[in-house]
């Protein structure tokens, strides 16, 4: 098999692309992990509970999905916040209490059992609310094709697609480094007892990260949904590889995760070129285990 | 003759000397004291010779051997046990279970003593710290003081030569001060030479023989009590301002 | 397996001894009964196998089913391509998953937490996806079918479910009852030591990665042999058994049944096949109620239904 010079370009972009995407998703689980100490494996659900209420938004209203993504990307941010507060704020008042030994471990495997869970559960209430066919959100932009010098040819969708995560990804930057609640978001990532101490609301702080977490993944879930289907495991489908990224790119480290997700995506589709679209998958997983072993800090190292 | 010999001792942190060139030697059959202002380098330079972190310069000798760089387990089964600052007892289990860990630990689970033998052994260094009747009490249950009896036990079973107690009085009441410090002194009647951080004068004067004084990751003295509380680099140093805190 | 006395063994051994026989009229309920039956005790084994890892080690595993599979494909194939008899090919099947827990224990050895979680995921999807992709071995997503089933001994015909059961039912008791003399032997009171706190047990002269590599090679070897018997039972496997979900599955078992104790696997493992079996009849609603469960379990019971027969008999005997 000879590879031309083209498709690698090709591949480059689509890899930068779908790069873009998995930095939204692996940030908003990064900073689950850094602010809340939990790793959440209902992530991805998130992500397909975005992209089917834009399906039904689309449906209802006949709006375009990329018009109607901010929409549910708050609707879903809301169930992240009242699930924060029905489900974790209760647990982490158990853990006020917590002693030494394995009892850390312990939380861990409650609350990573917990996320499986909900996962399970909503993966279920999709079944049950949309079917298993998968959906099709139409736009017109995917049908709009966008040449490029070299006789390459993107649609206008993923276009759309890659610039919405790029000015996403940098506002929730702006927003972590500029504002007060950016400020505290950090803070409390970083050291949640000083955090705690110099008065800030820990579950509030908690809150506006699951409503961010949550309404990113959906966000992602929303702007894919033209170019991919939509089905109730698009969600397990997609925690993995955001997991991959955040380890990856450090965990608690968004701006790790923003570069980790470029990575995994450009290698992934290197890789498939290279080495065959079956070898897809594993590249991001060897990637990661290359990370764990060097660099279990992840590659940006210690920083946050 | 020396049991333990550290000689130009160097560990950084980034760029952070935690310990700088330190050399000292522990003679067989003393207790010896490591004091010195928070942050001054003690726990990290127990780290090192336990074998916890790997120093960047200087070597270490235990029992004429050099064991720089040794893994932690490696070295308390050749008699170099430490005790944690923040105790550390397997909480979920027994306490004499916890005694019996360190005996399986070291003397093989295969070819070790006996069950009968292992029990026995372990009763008797709880009898020996005074936990006796708490042995079948889930460690948990403990209050602190007996937490740190329990680590001291623990640390025993393992049948050290070397015993290295890192603020074993921290956090406990005058009473139970006193019944560790009767514990340390019991254990080098009993022929283990003992190492102790501690930040509380009133127990290090009481049982060391000897004292080495650490500021900013330094070596700044060594001698006897009285050598040390008279010593004026010291007092600027760290007894200064720990009598001042003392006399609020 | 030292530090336990003969007279432990022994108590032990009667409990299983018991169960085993109040066991063996099961299948006079049925075909159906004896089906699920069979299934339920081979996730009794992997369950429990498990809890050796997460319960008692404190190694978080999200990629138990690979192994499963593992000893499955193993034993498939040395009975189909080399004509080895699966009695030999489920122990085979075993040893090939732990050489597959060797290769995941080792490199994995200082990871802990969310990082391990993660890393054994990954290891899962990866042995997934070989299972899929080596097409030219294990016939890839098709699956392979026409496994032979266990040897007949003598008259005893193990196509028949009624005699499979028999030899499941004696697979699980002896494996479940070596898993309980671990847990009290030497080496299971380390594994504990090593859950609640790797630096101390250090300090006192556990080889730790040692211990943590021991951990593994038992659970898989154990998550093995239950996939062999799997495969010669049910005649046909497929990657389906390696996936992540089963992975999952298997860990909710553990955990929900109440990790650390043994027997809470074991009770998980029951409880939730039987409740899928239950669930059948509800269809598409069945994975909302076990994902609800699950979610309910976790918030008011962290020690899973061993913890909630624990405070009903405290209750029980606080009445008195």
């Amino acid at each position: 098999m000879i590879v031309q010079p083209i498709e690698v370009i090709e591949q480059v972009i689509l890899g930068l692309m779908i790069g873009g995407i998995y930095g939204i998703i692996g940030v908003g689980l990064t900073m689950i992990f850094g602010v809340m100490r939990l790793s959440n494996f209902a992530h991805g659900e998130f992500y397909m509970i975005g992209a089917y209420i834009a399906f039904t938004l689309v449906s209802v209203t006949g709006g375009d999905p990329y018009i109607v993504a901010p929409l549910a990307a708050i609707a879903v941010g809301l169930i992240g916040i009242l699930i924060n507060k029905l489900l974790f704020k209760p647990l982490y008042e158990e853990m006020k209490e917590i002693k030494g030994g394995a009892a850390f471990y312990f939380q861990d495997l409650r609350f990573i059992m917990l996320t499986i869970g909900l996962s399970i559960l909503f993966v279920d209430l999709a079944l049950v609310l949309w079917g298993p066919i998968p959906l099709s959100i139409p736009s017109p932009l995917t049908e709009v094709r966008v040449i490029i010098p070299g006789g390459l040819s993107f649609s206008l969708a993923r276009i759309i697609t890659f610039i919405v995560a790029v000015a996403t990804l940098a506002a929730l930057y702006t927003f972590l480094k500029v504002t007060k609640t950016g400020k505290a978001i950090r803070a409390t990532s970083q050291n949640p007892s000083a955090a705690m101490l110099v008065g800030i609301n820990t579950y509030k702080i908690y809150d506006i990260t699951m409503f961010l977490s949550t309404a990113l993944a959906a966000l992602a879930g929303c702007i894919l949904a033209p170019i991919y289907n939509v089905y109730p495991t698009m969600g397990l489908d997609v925690v993995a590889k955001a997991f991959v990224v955040v380890i990856t790119g450090g965990m608690g480290n968004v701006i790790g995760s923003i570069l980790a997700g470029f990575l995994i995506g450009l290698a992934e589709n290197l890789g498939g070129l290279f080495l065959g679209t079956e070898y897809k998958q594993v590249v991001a997983f060897i990637i990661m285990i290359i990370v764990l072993w060097l660099k279990p800090e992840g590659i940006l190292g210690g920083k946050k | 003759m020396n049991i333990l010999e550290v000689k130009g001792v160097t560990k950084t942190f980034g760029g952070l000397v935690a310990v700088n060139n330190v050399s000292f030697e522990v003679s067989k059959g003393e207790i010896f004291g490591i004091i010195g202002p928070n942050g001054a380098g003690k726990t990290t330079l127990f780290n090192v010779i336990s074998g916890f972190y790997r120093p960047d310069k200087g070597r270490i000798f235990f029992d004429g051997k050099e064991i720089t760089g040794q893994k932690p387990h490696k070295l308390a089964k050749l008699g170099l046990t430490r005790t944690w600052q923040i105790v550390k007892p397997f909480l979920g289990m027994k306490v004499l279970d916890n005694v019996l860990v360190s005996i399986y630990a070291t003397k093989g689970i295969v070819t070790g003593m006996s069950e009968e033998e292992a029990i026995r052994r372990a009763e008797e260094i709880l009898d020996f710290v005074g936990l006796l009747h708490r042995k079948d009490l889930l460690a948990e249950a403990l209050p602190h003081g007996e937490r740190k009896r329990l680590e001291i036990a623990r640390a025993l079973a393992t049948d050290p030569k070397l015993l290295m107690l890192d603020e074993p009085a921290g956090g406990l009441t005058p009473t139970e001060m006193d019944e560790v410090m009767d514990v340390a002194r019991r254990v080098r009647e009993s022929g283990i030479t003992v190492i102790v951080i501690e930040h509380n004068m009133r127990v290090i004067m009481n049982i060391c023989e000897r004292i080495m004084v650490l500021n900013f990751g330094r070596k700044i003295a060594e001698g006897t009590p009285e050598e040390i509380s008279t010593n004026e680099e010291v007092i600027k140093a760290y007894l200064g301002e720990r009598f001042y805190v003392k006399g609020r | 397996m030292l530090g336990i006395s003969r007279k432990v063994v022994l108590e032990t051994a009667k409990y299983y001894i018991v169960a085993a026989l109040l066991l063996i009229p099961l299948p006079l309920a049925g075909d159906y009964v004896t089906h699920v039956a069979i299934l339920v005790m081979l996730y009794t084994i992997t369950a429990a196998s498990l809890d050796i890892l997460v319960g008692y080690t404190g190694r978080l595993s999200l990629g138990h089913a690979a192994f499963f599979a593992v000893g499955a494909y193993t034993s498939t194939l040395l009975a189909m391509n080399l004509g080895v008899s699966p009695w030999i090919g489920i122990f085979a099947g075993g040893i090939m998953a732990s050489i597959f827990g060797l290769i995941l224990g080792i490199p994995s050895l200082k990871l802990r937490g969310p990082y391990l979680a993660i890393a054994t995921l990954g290891f899962g999807v990866v042995v997934w996806l070989m299972l899929i992709n080596l097409d030219w071995l294990t016939r890839g997503p098709l699956g392979i079918p026409g496994i032979p089933p266990l040897p007949s001994i003598g008259p005893i015909d193990f196509r028949n479910k009624v005699s499979f059961y028999y030899v499941a039912l004696l697979f699980t008791v002896i494996s479940i009852f070596l898993l309980h003399l671990l847990t009290k032997s030497r080496a299971g009171r380390i594994f504990v030591a090593i859950r609640e706190d790797e630096d101390a047990a250090l300090s006192i002269g556990v080889d730790v990665p040692l211990f943590k590599v021991y951990a593994f090679l038992v659970a898989t070897f154990f998550a093995g042999i239950s996939g062999g018997l799997y495969a010669h039972y049910l005649r046909y496997i497929s990657p389906e058994i390696s996936t992540l979900s089963e992975s999952i599955y298997m860990l909710s078992m553990t955990i929900i049944g109440g990790f650390g104790t043994l027997i809470g696997p074991v009770m998980g493992a029951i409880v939730l096949s039987l409740l899928q079996e239950l669930l059948r009849s509800y269809l598409e609603y069945r994975y909302l109620i076990y994902g609800l469960l699950i979610v309910l379990v976790m918030r008011f019971f962290p020690k899973g239904i061993y913890g909630i027969i624990e405070l009903f008999l405290e209750k029980a005997g606080g009445g008195k």
